[in-house]
Order: C-alpha cells, then structure tokens, then sequence
C-alpha cells in the first residue's frame, strides 16, 4: 500500500492555503493536489507551490475516476476552501471511497437553502423561521406567502451564495416587485455564480437580532468542537438596505450561558443535516425567542483563518485538514487579542468616482491587512445585486477597547464617493462621508 | 372642608391629557377641574399653546416662594393631585412641591437626583452597581481629566451633560482625541443651552461607559409606599441603529417581541432603579439596555414617557394620563394587559444639519392606512440641527395597527415616502 500523502483541493485553492500545508508538510511531508473543472472558461491562476495539478471535465464520472486513478492510494483527504466549489467536491467524493468525506447528499442539503431549511424544519421547528418556496411573482403566490409566513419576509434564491439576489419586503408591493427583478435576474446570475440546483426562490420570516457565527469541526463519529463565536454587523444595521457582513468581530462579549446555547443549537443544525468529517461555518441569529440558524456551509467561513490565528492562535486551516484525517483538532481558548475584518461598500451604486482614507487607515495601530477590490471607474454594486466591495479591510489589537477606538477611525477616515446616471444628462453624486465628531 | 378636585399641572399640559381626563370623568361619572400654573418669566410660547379645557391657569415667578405661595392660595383646599408633563417642567414641581404639603408627591430631593445625570449614576451605583455602568464627572477637558476618564471608565464612552434632558449634547467616543474634542465642544456649548433648555443644576459632565445593546422603555406608576405597577416595555430604535451619529429615540414601539423572562427581568432592574432614586407618588420612565451581561438603566425620568399616552391607550386601552393622576390621589390604577394593536411613533431628523429646502411625502403618509397622527415641526427654510446639538425633528409621527406585520410594512412605505433634504 502506498504511502497516504496527498491533501487534495477542489475547484481552487489560494496562496494562504497553499502557505499553510507547506508549514504543516514541514512536519508530515504532506503533497498539495488541485483537481479543476476543465470546461471552465476563465481558470484562476494557480499558486506556486501546489504540487499535482489536476484537470478534467468534472461532469464525467470516466473523466475523474481516470485523472484521479494514478494517485488514488495516495490522497489523504478532499477539500474545498469556498461555497462556490461545493458541487466540484460533490462530483469528487464517489471517487474516493476510502477516505472519510462528508456524504454527497449531506453537502446537497448543506447548500441548497430550501434543502438546508427543510431538514432544519424536520430536525427541529424551533432553531429556523417559518418559510415557503415560490416559483413565480403571481397574485396567488404572494397570498400564499402572506398568509403561509407573514410580513416582514426575507428573499433568498434558493442555490446562490452569500447575500446576492437577498432583500427584505415588508409589504405585497414591495414582495411582488422584488420577486419580479428576482426571476429576472436569477437565470442571469445563476449562470455567473455557478447557482446550485433549479431556479427557485426561498421566501422566510424575517427574524430581527444580533447576528453571530461560529465555526465547527465534525469527525466522522459526529463529535463536535467549536471555534469562538464571531459577532456580525450587517449592511442593514449601518443603514444599507443589503444583508453583506460589514463587521466582523471575535471574541464577543456572550456570556458563557448564551454561548452554550448558541453551541447547541449549532449543534442541532449540523446533526440536522447529517454532516461528518467536514469543517462547518454556521451563521445564527439571537432573538427575543432564542437562538435561530440562518445558514449552514459545509466549509471554514470567509476571512475566519486570520481571525482565529490571530484572536486565539488557531490554525485554522490546519484543523480543517486534521478532522478530515481522523485526527484531533488544536484549539486554544486563550485570547491572544481582538480581531475585526470589514467590508466597506458604496453607499450607492454606480461608477467609483473617489476614494480616500485607504493609506491613512494603513497607519492605524490596530491595521493587519486591506485589500481593494476596486479602483477609480469601476462599477460598485450593492451585494445583493452580485456586487463586491470596495475593500476589506483587517484590524487586530490586543485591547478591545483600542481595537473599537480604531474602528472608529476607520469609519472617520473613509470616504467613497459614487457617480449615478439618472435620465437626460443628469447625474447624482453620493458620498459615503467619514462620520464627524461634533 | 373644600372640595377638592383640581388637577394642578406644573410647567405644561398637552390637550391630548385634558381629552384623556375628559373621558375618564365621563366613562367614571366623576368631574375634575384643570389647572395649570407655569413661570411667567420663561414660557410666553408655551402659554399661548394653552390647550382648550383648561378650568384654571395660574402664573406666576416660579422661582419666587412668595408668588407661589400667593398665587395658588384661593385654591389650596381644592388641589387634588400634582402632576407635570415633559422633563423640562420637573425643576418648577420641585419649586411648587413645598407649597401642597397635604398632597402626595415625590419628595424634591428624589426630583433633583432623578433629573441630574450625575446624581442618578450616584444613587443606582450605589444601590445596585450591576444595574448602571462605570462612570466619572468632569468638569473640563484637560489632560488630566481625560487620563482619569480612561483609567477609571475605559473607552468607548458616552459623554452626557449632567442636567440636560433627552440626548441634547450626547455623544459617543472611541478615542482620545475624540473625547477630547467632544468635552471641548460640550463645555463652549453647554453653559447657552443650560440657558436655552433651563438646564438642572451646575453644568457638569457625566462620563459613562458606553455598553452596545437593545434599548427598551418601562413607564411604571410608584405609589407611596413604593410598590409598583408597570406599563408594557416598548422597544426603542435609537439614531445610531439608522446610521445617524446620535441618540434621539428614533422609532418606539409597542408592545414588543421581548419574553416573559426578559420583561421579568426589566421590570426587576427597573423596581431596583426607582427605589435607588427614592421615588413616591409619582409615574417613572425609566430606559434601558439589554446587554449581554444583563439590563441596565440608561436613565429614569420621574414623569410619564413621551408620546407614551397615546402609545399606551392605542395598543393596551391604558388611561395612562389618569393613571399618573391616579396614582398621586391615590386611587386604584387600572393597567389593562390585552393587545389592542400595534403602536409605533417615529422622529424624523434631516441626515445632515442645514437649512431644510425639501420636505415631500408628507401627505402621502398620511393615507397609510395605520397612520394615525402627525405633528411637523420644520418648515422650508428651517433650520435642522441633530438632537445632540439641541436641534427639534423635522416631524414626528405615529402609527397604529391591529397587525404587527401590517405596521412593519406601513413603516417601511413611511420611510421610502418621506424625503428630507437640506443645505
């Protein structure tokens, strides 16, 4: 029998990622495997230091079992770094029957958002909203909504990730034009993103609370251990009509009691969709009548790595890897520091006219990273209409209070200034202007 | 001996509160004579406001215990109940309160400490220090003071001038530089609107540690003997949640989502709160914060909330106007529980100061169909400051409806409907 070494990615990988198994390979000798879709028309640049790259068409089962064969008795284990890649890893895993994965149909329910609130509904009614699936914007749907689930409500296209195509409507009118520009927009966008599934829409009470997140790691028994709970500000709550994660900020302020809650019903949610040998990212929500699971993903959350090393000293990354190996994830639970991570996004959509503010903030104490996403002339749109932000933008202080005090900084510091064609010649300017003290 | 049926309000009196009485004596067979004395020194606005129904007006120099005295004697016998509207009027009951002495009042000390920002820190902490958070008093904004701010209270922090109402000069601080500027710019300003806004006591500043949270609103009726009878908790959206960089309460609403757990738990910390600040006779508005670590009491006002009348007699059926009546004669208070409907009231303020040059949708909120009262404060040409710059809302406006969902939904027609802009 060979020797199990290779850890294999699908879909993409990234530079971090790549960086991370070579330090735990410093130790285990591990070799680094990328498997892609061959019809992909616009493949993302490969990152030196992978070790097999691998490429065919993911839709055929001769295709995969061929590319992996030669290599079959030496991967160790199959991941995947993003949302947009779950069905790449589902395509994948039939071909590697001996390594622990998590099932295929786990990872459908997992990602598909009406799958994921159904089992949730069948596990236990009390950790989701109420919700319905529509197919159209017709009169008889929108009753069927008012009366199945009632307003506010909350619009998700059933297979997309992140916020895109996701609006509040708390009334008919507004439900019937957002539903409109969804099923419009939706074969548009599905096609772009890589939506998972048929077009569908799922409509959802809206619950209002303070939104959280926490990372988990499931072995192949079911037992779980969790990472520190994550505290999420939304568009919403920075006057945005958009659900994009703006702030995100570890350790909270929970104490002990609610975060055993929030840990429970994570727990339930993760059993609810039969997930094992997998990292899993939960979004949850704290309400007036307890805790409610938003989202599930089979998979690390977005910018958690960094926030985890450097709140905690967890590797992340290298855990992820661990559970899947059958081995025991490291977790320390001593606080290194406060960490925040933030998405900044025009105010208003249109052409990227000004932006300052971005070396100032580089020269604040508690600054670890930025990264821009735009320049002068790009287009910004909001997320939900597929847009990305701006920047994002890392802070990382040893005090909280210090970490908070440059926050507010940054939010003093930032300017983004917007152009917007209206009818005729006409054009509105709008300035998401630095808040002043008065 | 005299009849005594008059009802002596200090300071103001809304015609909303003269309705509110006026249906009582009706629905009981009951009849009250209304009075009202204010300063004749400082209120020549409000007096020409003087709502219709009105039996007896009385002014006189409030500050002056010989007028007082003199003014309300032909009518001493009669007086029934003491009361006031509005945080303002506080500091002339507390001048008035000596001269009824057979009436049941708050004492004035318990006034002075429920209105002075400072005191009120004093008394909760040292009643209960788990209901109110750390806190200092300034009085410049030198490096000492700033140093003592940061050792003894810790950022972020709010600044609150101590005997200012609602959130006239309260501002939120991260940094150094930032309370720097903020005590700087609130110790220019404070002394003209202690005038303006006949501010409490000595014009000091309170420095209190900001905690993050959901705000929520109890009004409660205290008897003599300090037992209490609580309102429904309404739920509180401040401007900072709508991305205003200040406190005014934004949207109210009730009744809210809170558990009955949680509204055991608020109504605990505020019976803490109440008897901290020594009150009687009186109906308390108390503010608080549901934390991660528990309530705590922003701040109590010994008076009936604003716009909380109305918000209580459309949601619940509450008489709330008699009830702080009655709970000074003291008669039995009558606190309805059942859900009538839901209530909310909005403030709405220009996002940024200028002179107002655009006011639309106005009229088209007023065919909503849970519209039910608006009362527009700004014309064109107006000048608009934020509250914490002692500025008034452009408009405020209430809604009712039997469905929660249905006043969700008239909200969110609302703020699309309403444009306001300024230069």
């Amino acid at each position: 029998m060979k020797h199990k070494n290779i850890i294999l990615y699908a879909g993409k990988i990234s530079e971090d990622t790549v960086k991370d198994v070579q330090k735990l390979g410093q130790k285990t000798k591990y070799r680094l495997a990328l498997i892609y879709d061959s019809k992909k028309k616009n493949p993302f640049p490969i990152p030196e230091g992978v070790d097999i790259v691998l490429s065919c068409d993911l839709d055929s089962d001769e295709a995969i079992s061929r590319t992996l064969s030669p290599y079959f008795e030496e991967i160790i284990t199959v991941m995947i770094r993003s949302d947009s890649v779950v069905s790449q890893l589902q395509k994948i895993i039939p071909h590697l029957p001996y390594i622990k994965t998590p099932t295929v149909r786990s990872l459908k329910w997992a990602t598909d958002k009406i799958s994921m609130r159904e089992m949730f509904y069948c596990y236990d009614k009390t950790i989701t909203p109420s919700f319905t699936v529509v197919h159209n914007a017709k009169k008889v749907t929108l009753k069927k909504v008012e009366e199945n689930i009632g307003f506010p409500v909350v619009v998700k296209p059933a297979g997309l990730l992140s916020s895109l195509l996701v609006s509040v409507c708390f009334h008919e009118e507004e439900l019937e034009k957002v539903l409109k520009t969804t099923f419009r927009k939706i074969r548009t966008i599905y096609k772009k993103e890589n939506g998972r599934g048929e077009p569908s829409v799922l409509v959802e009470q809206f619950m209002d609370g303070e939104m959280y997140s926490i990372d988990a790691y499931v072995d192949s028994k079911g037992n779980i251990s969790f990472c520190p709970l994550v505290h999420v500000k939304t568009g919403r709550s920075i006057g945005f009509d958009d659900f994009f994660g703006y702030q995100r900020i570890t350790p909270t302020t929970l104490n002990k009691e609610d975060i055993e809650v929030a840990e429970n019903v994570a727990t339930k949610s993760i059993y609810a969709l039969k997930l094992r040998s997998t990292s899993a990212h939960i979004e949850i929500l704290k309400t007036n009548q307890g805790w409610k699971i938003i989202e599930l993903g089979p998979r690390l959350g977005g910018f958690r790595h960094m926030m985890y090393m450097k709140s905690f000293g967890i590797d992340h990354y290298t855990n992820d890897i661990l559970i899947r190996t059958s081995k025991k994830p490291v977790i320390p639970k001593k606080v290194l520091g406060h960490t925040a991570v933030f998405q900044f996004f025009a105010k208003e959509e249109g052409i990227l006219t000004k932006l300052t503010g971005i070396k100032k903030v580089q020269e604040l104490k508690s600054f670890f990273s930025i990264e821009v996403n735009k320049k002068l002339s790009d287009r910004c749109l909001y997320a939900k209409s597929g847009g990305k932000s701006v920047f994002d933008i890392t802070l990382f202080n040893k005090e909280r209070s210090e970490l908070l005090a440059d926050i507010r900084r940054l939010e003093q510091t930032i300017e983004i200034e917007t152009e917007t064609k209206l009818k005729g010649n006409n054009v509105k300017k709008t300035v998401s202007k630095p808040k002043k003290t008065p | 001996m005299e009849t005594k049926n008059i009802l002596l309000y200090v300071g103001k009196i809304f015609s909303s509160s003269v309705a509110n009485i006026r249906k009582w004596e009706k629905n009981e067979g009951r009849s009250f004579r209304i009075a009202l004395l204010y300063d004749s020194r400082k209120q020549k606005k409000e007096n020409e406001k003087i709502p219709e129904g009105v039996d007896i007006v009385l002014q006189c120099d409030l500050s002056s215990d010989k007028a007082i005295q003199k003014t309300i004697l032909p009518f001493q016998d009669n007086f029934l109940a003491i009361t006031t509207r509005d945080e303002k009027n506080i500091p002339y009951l507390q001048k008035v309160i000596p001269h009824v002495p057979y009436l049941r009042t708050p004492t004035s000390m318990s006034l002075t400490w429920a209105t002075n920002k400072t005191l009120m820190r004093k008394r909760l902490y040292f009643h209960d220090k788990t209901i109110t958070p750390a806190y200092t008093i300034v009085y410049n904004a030198e490096k000492t003071t700033l140093k003592k701010i940061e050792e003894e209270v810790g950022f972020p922090l709010v600044v609150k001038p101590a005997g200012l109402a609602c959130s006239l000069l309260v501002s939120v601080c991260f940094h150094k530089e930032e309370l720097e500027k903020v005590l700087k710019t609130t110790f220019r300003k404070i002394r003209t609107i202690y005038k303006e806004e006949n501010g409490r006591g000595e014009p000091s500043v309170l420095v209190e540690q900001f905690m993050d949270g959901e705000m929520y609103s109890i009004d409660a009726y205290v008897d003599s003997r300090g037992r209490m009878s609580f309102c429904p908790v309404v739920h509180v959206k401040t401007g900072k949640s709508i991305g205003f960089d200040d406190f005014f309460g934004y949207q109210q609403i009730t009744p809210t989502l809170l558990s009955k757990e949680s509204i055991e738990k608020a109504r605990c910390v505020t019976e803490k709160g109440i008897h901290a600040l020594g009150l009687r006779n009186t109906t308390a508005h108390v503010e608080l914060l549901k934390t991660e670590k528990g309530w705590k009491i922003i701040e109590i006002g010994p008076r009936i909330g604003g716009f909380r009348d109305q918000m209580y007699k459309k949601s619940f059926g509450i008489n709330h106007t008699m009830n702080d009546i009655l709970v000074r004669i003291p008669e039995k208070i009558i606190v309805p529980k059942k859900v009538l409907g839901h209530s909310a009231t909005l403030k709405f303020f220009a996002k940024k100061e200028g002179v107002l040059t655009k006011l639309t949708g106005i009229k088209k909120v007023q065919e909503l169909k849970s519209f039910y009262h608006i009362k527009t404060h700004k014309k064109l040409g107006d000048r608009c400051l934020y509250a914490k710059n002692g500025g008034q809302s452009v408009f405020n406006i209430m809604l009712f409806n039997k469905e929660r969902s249905r006043l969700l939904a008239d909200i969110r027609r609302l703020e699309k409907f309403i444009n306001i802009e300024t230069k």
